[in-house]
């Protein structure tokens, strides 16, 4: 089994599967439990730095979000209740919001991000793209407020 | 000759060991390369926190400040619990450059009210941009 140099050959030895097969498992728990599948959307909100730099000649129309689910809109001396609580706006107010360049949304106090967040990708989809959030209310509105 | 028999039956049963395994090992590598490809490692915010759901297309950006207001209205910058009283001050022992970016972590619960006063002191700091994070709804959607 010498060579000619007088060194013993090395023979390979084979390589265990079971030692393979534990690294590889540790690798597969390891990237199981670190990686995530969940997409993440973002929105932002503006800084009252750049809130003020931006502001416009005429006042924005506000929003205003009910705890019940009603939408008012306050544009100069327009106002507006839009009971469409469901999935879509109603035609009125998007007549009324037009195509305005910045919406300020203002919500009960009581309301929870969750409703804030799906009605500003509601505007997003209808065109209204630069809502800004505004501070909430202190208290909720009385409840006869505006009703036609 | 039986010498001979016995030795190939016992090479035989030697290699029928590994034989079993190689498709295991196929399987655990195709998984593992799955989550390798498909998953994302980055830090997620706590585990009780149910961020909203919504339709929103802005991608997001990695940001070097989190924020995370829990269902109960408990803070956590950075992972580290926060008082909302001590928030300008934990976020100037941070050191970062003015105009810092920030991640917003709200849980859905959490209401308008509990979301202005949390950012009423942020607004005071000179942050550069405040990105209010939601969860995709758009899964399974073109």
């Amino acid at each position: 089994m010498n060579n000619t140099l007088g060194l013993p050959v090395r023979r390979s030895r084979k390589l265990s599967l079971t030692a393979l097969i534990d690294v590889v498992f540790i690798l597969l728990m390891f990237f199981m439990i670190t990686s995530s599948f969940s997409q993440w959307r973002s929105l932002d909100l503006t800084t009252q730095a750049a809130a003020t730099a931006a502001a416009p000649s005429e006042p924005a129309p506000v929003l205003i979000l009910q705890d019940s689910g009603d939408l008012l809109m306050v544009k100069g001396e327009l106002r507006l209740r839009d009971t469409t609580s469901a999935d879509r706006l109603g035609p009125d107010l998007l007549n009324a919001l037009g195509s305005e360049a910045t919406v300020t949304l203002v919500a009960e106090p009581e309301v929870t991000i969750d409703r804030i967040i799906a009605l500003i990708a509601r505007l997003n989809r209808q065109g209204i793209s630069n809502v800004s959030l505004g501070d909430a209310l202190p208290e909720p509105l009385p409840d006869d407020v505006w009703v036609p | 000759m039986m010498e001979q028999q016995s030795a190939l039956m016992a090479t035989r049963s030697h290699q029928t060991d590994d034989d079993n395994m190689i498709p295991l090992i196929n399987i655990v590598f195709l998984l593992l390369i799955f989550f390798m490809v498909a998953g994302q490692i980055k830090a997620m915010p706590d585990a009780t926190l149910e961020l909203p759901e919504s339709a929103l297309q802005q991608q997001p950006v990695a940001n070097p400040l989190r924020l995370e207001m829990l269902a109960d209205g408990s803070l956590l910058l950075n992972s580290q619990s926060v008082a909302l009283e001590n928030l300008a001050a934990a976020l100037g022992s941070l050191d970062y450059e003015t105009n810092t970016s920030l991640s917003l972590f709200v849980d859905r619960r959490v209401t308008a009210m509990q979301l202005t006063e949390l950012l009423q002191p942020l607004r005071q700091l000179e942050l550069g941009r405040v990105q209010l994070m939601t969860n995709s709804s758009e899964a399974g959607q073109s």
